[in-house]
């Protein structure tokens, strides 16, 4: 198990090696300025010019790129331009929380939903529950999530103003009301469509369960419906559910991107977006780095799960 | 029984009456104004970003300037008491309020305007080639002054009303200058103004704090003049929402999460005044304009197109109403400068007399006018049409739709386009105009432009300058055709009913706003 | 000997015939299932309505790029059946312009991430070294957020149609690779494998002859689903600002620009929607169908966007 972990590990190196060298050269072979955004529209050629120098953007680009892999290796993750002043660990770290949120919040949504429903379809296999559940679902991937998000803001923030349109507060400063009031609708955007693909892979896994061999013996022992879904079923669709709760969580991630813009929510899909737009070259070095690395240990921590959760696996 | 009970409530109502109306009487304000701002300035600090964001959050509020602009364009007195310039326009001696504390607590001195103003001349190459090698120097604790070589009549009008602004920060703050960047660190952004910059949630707002001990100017009891006069500061906090997305401003101006919200685009516009719980208005911000290639084209190219252009179906396809075909290179707010000469050649929409231009032009026309110009907002959609309008006169275009970045980056190669599409926003002085200059993208080198343009920033008096500037405008728009000018775009700002004592000049000013409970 | 070449090709009669009442079962089984049968009529709609978009158009006299100032944010009517937009173009000239921008994405998306994404996963069965590299390649694209990537992508490329596949086509590679792989490594360890590289077929001939036709099942779904997501990618980078940019009618374009005229003219995003929705519905369908035909084992959607 430990060396399992180990060599799951090591495989990390290359994928980050991988990771830097291909951000470094799309950002780097980008055109546009960074000095040029930092001085602003009215500024002049020669100003710029003199920032440009300034921030060592007229060195080749290997010297620049093993300058910055240096730092990165020293724990310097250098300094935004973007934002001047800050390091580009600061600026991670105060748009970390928002998305980490977002999306554990859009996670929790998509369980609470797609589980029962998943389940109650399977249950009434080609009922009209059924057939509409899967109609439901199938509307649910199809819908771009800016699309809901859009409806949803008109819809409950400006028709009825049940809720704010726009905008984020921390559960910690704030207070929980408060965030929840803020980031319910940017949630449900972002887990809708994946509340749907989850509902789908609960009722598939649990349809295969529901005709195995064990249930039909529990069946056949007169052990009530509702235990066998609930005891035998259920846990056994677990091992699905948790695959889909990792890919779910990593989609989040990237998909919001659109739900933050959409919102206004200074979360790490913004801040990529606009880091790419202000040519923040060490920030986006930086955030496609905690991106990466984040990916692969949800990838180790499911496969980890999954060892527990189901004897018959074993890692090596 | 029954008309005693209708005593009663009719006396009931009436009592009600009353105790809404003294309530009324003594009318209560909120302790913060929650302004949706449409973008994050890159780090605040006004000597070096151009940016309109930091310009109007900041100047006055935060930091303040020796001089600032009046209504009318004129000079008022902020930090400084009093200035002397001489006859040639070539020593400037200020002399300084006492007493002016900063948000630190220290008293404003000469020693942080010497350190303020010439890190200022430092970071900006127009003042630095207007002054030369002179540098403020400190006479006295409370006099400071500037000697030139040459006569600079606009360098009051750079002090008072540059998009880099001539802020003081104490001398402390300067030292703090971030050795890689060149930029001041936010804990540095330390100014006289009656706000603190007190906290600065990245991408997501700035807080402002009232500064107690703030020393105002000018006679409490008056208006404010542009941005000159007494600031009360009523509100306790001024909080700038970073809010990208325009209708994500107006939505949240109407769920109540906001007060007050800048750029409401024109799409948004029925929908705000279709409610009377808010307040919506306008004013000129920028011209509007499509800057040519003097390097790949020429000046009957130019004419022809200017004689084409219908202004108005270019302008409503992206400002909607909020535009005016007003033909000044400069703002109306800026009287000083006004004038509309030349403005009889302004896009003309006139096919015919565009045709024989074109015929004297050298252009080829089986080739296509390459039009550069950033891809996301409503710049496409104008050039659409301004394509179809070239059709007309058999001129076939090549759209080159690039993101901000990288069109910045193009705009500086002259092999890469013919015309590009960008707005300016205003300046104080013409000269600041970039598009006029030789080595700004487009690149009027045309040697009879730079004598008038040489002619207007050396003029000894404001009249002979401005007279060089009518001459400049009628020449543009007559014969050299830098720009193909379109207007004016407008800046429209709502907020809710309850606001009053808001401050519009070139932006908004919350200095006297109070906000109803 | 007679004989035994006459069972032989009696045997392979038969064997036709049955893999045709074989394939004839399972088009009824496709057929009969409503959902994938109204999958299947989406997908073919969509797609005539690309080829014949100019055909329809100039039938009805309308121009998806003719701008006319003066008839801006006008209502759906008659003369324009879903209103006109912002510059006073036809909206549904435009939509039908749009369904051969979102086909030509899709599909171009699709087969050439597919085409691309099947190689690299067969030669990373072939010798470790290459699976490790290459797997690693795929894991690191993986690790980057799709859409981020193909918004760094666009800024280097520039906007249009073109790079929009491109990068669209990049940012998928990886998923259908994995797929490719993991299905090849199961059918290189089959008996019939093993059988053809004992009688000394060559290393490629197995891998396009022997292995490649077998994993085509999983592919084809995936191709599918690829579809869907590329279109659905196309209006998530319009809406962040790196999609196809204007004139051209992308769906995605369209909606990105009718978010701020919301108000002023609801048509300009409804059509676009709903088009894109129901196209992408029909795609998801048809795969779904697809799927339960070709690869019963598999559950679910393969992936995730």
């Amino acid at each position: 198990m430990r060396g399992y972990v180990l060599r799951r590990l090591l495989t990390v190196i290359p994928t980050v090696l991988i990771v830097s060298v291909v951000v470094f050269l799309i950002v780097h072979l980008t055109p546009g300025d960074p000095a040029a955004m930092m001085l602003g529209d009215d500024a002049t050629v020669e100003d710029i010019a003199r920032l440009h120098a300034r921030l060592g953007l007229d060195d080749p680009l290997i010297v620049q790129y093993f300058r910055w892999a240096g730092n990165v290796l020293r724990g310097d993750l250098g300094y935004s331009t973007a934002v001047t002043g800050q390091s580009v660990w600061d600026m991670i770290s105060t748009h970390f929380l928002p998305t980490i949120l977002l999306a554990v919040y859009s996670q929790l949504i998509t369980i609470l939903l797609a589980l029962p429903l998943g389940m109650l379809a399977a249950k009434r296999r080609g009922s009209l529950t059924d057939s509409a559940l899967s109609v439901f679902s199938m509307l649910g991937i199809s819908l771009p999530s800016f699309m809901l998000g859009m409806g949803l803001v008109l819809l409950l923030a400006v028709q009825f103003r049940l809720l704010p349109a726009t905008g984020y507060k921390n559960p910690f400063t704030d207070g929980w009301p408060a965030f929840f009031r803020y980031m319910s609708l940017p949630a449900v955007s972002l887990g809708f469509i994946h509340s749907a693909y989850m509902m789908r892979m609960t009722k598939a896994s649990m349809l295969e369960v529901l005709s195995s061999d064990y249930i039909k013996m529990a069946r056949s022992k007169g052990t009530p419906e509702r235990a066998i879904l609930m005891k035998h079923a259920f846990r056994n669709t677990l091992l699905t559910v948790i695959t889909v709760i990792g890919q779910g969580f990593i989609s989040a991630l990237a998909g919001a991107a659109v739900v933050e813009r959409l919102f206004g929510i200074p979360g790490m899909g913004m801040l990529m977006v606009d880091s790419i737009d202000k040519r923040d070259y060490q920030v986006i070095q930086g955030i496609t780095l905690m991106i990466a690395l984040l990916n692969v240990l949800i990838n180790l921590m499911i496969d980890l799960i999954y060892g527990l959760a189901d004897p018959r696996i074993r890692l090596k | 029984m029954k008309r005693w009970t209708k005593l009663v409530s009719l006396l009931l109502v009436l009592c009600m009456c009353m105790a809404l109306t003294s309530f009324a009487g003594a009318e209560e304000y909120a302790d913060v104004i929650r302004i949706a701002d449409d973008s994050q300035a890159t780090s605040y600090d006004l000597h070096k970003d151009t940016s309109v964001n930091a310009r109007n959050m900041l100047r006055g509020t935060v930091m303040e300037q020796l001089v600032t602009l009046k209504a009318d364009g004129s000079i008022g007195m902020e930090l400084a008491e009093s200035v002397d310039i001489n006859d040639t326009s070539s020593e400037f001696v200020f002399h300084l309020r006492h007493g002016v504390p900063f948000h630190n607590g220290k008293e404003l001195t000469s020693e942080d305007v010497v350190a303020s103003l010439n890190r200022w001349i430092e970071s900006f190459s127009t003042v630095r080639s207007m002054v030369g090698d002179a540098r403020f120097v400190a006479d006295d604790t409370y006099t400071v002054s500037l000697k030139l070589n040459n006569s600079a009549i606009m360098l009051m009008d750079m002090l008072a009303g540059a998009s880099q602004c001539a802020v003081v920060y104490p001398s402390e703050s300067i030292a703090q200058e971030n050795a890689d960047t060149g930029f001041l660190p936010p804990e540095a952004l330390i100014g006289t103004g009656p706000y603190v910059f007190s906290e600065w949630a990245v991408d997501q707002y700035v807080r402002l704090e009232k500064f107690e001990d703030y020393a105002p100017y000018g006679d409490p009891d008056q208006e404010l003049d542009g941005l000159w006069g007494y600031k009360h500061a009523y509100t306790k906090t001024l909080m700038y929402y970073i809010a990208k997305d325009a209708d994500t401003r107006v939505n949240g101006l109407f769920a109540g999460d906001y007060d007050f919200a800048v750029k409401v685009t024109d799409a948004n516009l029925a929908r705000v005044e279709a409610d009377s719980d808010y307040t919506l208005y306008s004013q000129q911000t920028g011209m509007i304009s499509l800057v040519w290639n003097k390097r790949s084209t020429d000046k009957y190219l130019r004419q022809a197109v200017q004689a084409l252009a219908n202004a108005d179906d270019l302008n409503i396809v992206n400002y909607g109403e909020l535009y005016d075909n007003d033909p000044c290179f400069m703002e109306d707010g800026q009287p000083g400068w006004y004038t509309t000469a030349g403005g009889q050649y302004f896009c003309q929409n006139d096919p015919e007399k565009a045709r024989e231009l074109l015929a004297q032009s050298s252009f080829d026309t089986t080739k296509p006018l390459r039009i550069l110009y950033v891809n996301s907002g409503g710049a496409p959609a104008m050039v659409e049409i301004l394509k179809q309008e070239l059709e007309t006169i058999g001129i076939s275009s090549e759209l080159i739709g690039q993101d901000r970045s990288t069109m910045t980056k193009t705009r500086t190669d002259d092999t890469a386009y013919d015309v590009f599409f960008t707005t300016f926003s205003s300046v104080p002085v013409p000269s600041l105009r970039s598009f006029l200059s030789a080595d700004w993208a487009g690149w009027s080198e045309d040697e009879t432009l730079q004598s008038m343009m040489l002619e207007m920033t050396t003029a000894a008096t404001r009249e002979e300058a401005f007279a060089a500037w009518e001459k400049i405008q009628a020449y543009c728009y007559e014969d050299y055709c830098p720009v193909l000018m379109l207007g004016h775009f407008h800046q429209a700002a709502a907020c809710t009913n309850r606001l009053s004592g808001y401050n519009v000049f070139l932006t908004t000013n919350f200095w006297n706003a109070k906000l109803a409970k | 000997m007679q004989t035994g070449i006459m069972d032989k090709g009696e045997l392979q009669k038969i064997r036709r015939s049955l893999t045709r009442e074989q394939r004839r079962v399972s088009a009824r089984k496709f057929l009969r299932s409503r959902l994938s049968l109204a999958g299947l009529v989406i997908v073919l709609l969509m797609l005539l309505l690309a080829l014949f978009a100019p055909v329809i158009t100039s039938a009805l006299g309308v121009d998806p790029y003719k701008a006319t100032v003066k008839d801006r944010f006008l209502a759906p009517s008659l003369q324009h059946l879903f209103g006109t937009d912002n510059l006073g173009r036809d909206i549904f000239a435009r939509v039908i312009y749009g369904a051969r921008i979102s086909m030509t994405v899709g599909f171009s998306v699709g087969l050439v991430s597919a085409v691309i994404g099947t190689t690299l996963g067969l030669y990373a069965t072939t010798s470790r070294f290459l699976d490790n590299l290459l797997m690693r390649l795929c894991d690191g694209l993986k690790a980057i957020p799709n859409i981020l990537l193909a918004i760094a992508l666009m800024a280097v490329l520039g906007a249009n149609m073109r790079n929009v596949i491109v990068s669209l086509t990049i940012v998928s590679i990886p998923g259908v690779a994995r797929i490719a792989r993991s299905n090849a490594l199961l059918i290189r360890e089959s008996t019939y494998v093993e059988a053809m590289r004992c009688l000394g077929a060559g290393k490629h001939r197995i891998l396009w002859r022997h292995i490649a036709p077998n994993i085509l099942s999983p592919i084809l779904v995936q191709m599918t689903f690829a579809f869907a997501s590329a279109i659905i990618s196309e209006a998530s980078l319009s809406f962040l600002g790196a999609g196809i940019p204007q004139p051209e009618p992308s769906w995605g374009g369209m909606l990105n620009e009718a978010r701020s005229y919301l108000f002023k003219g609801w048509w300009m995003a409804l059509f676009p929607a709903l088009f894109t929705g129901i196209s992408v519905l029909g795609f998801n369908l048809f795969g779904d169908g697809l799927r339960d035909l070709l690869d019963p084992a598999a559950g679910g959607r393969a992936v995730i966007k």
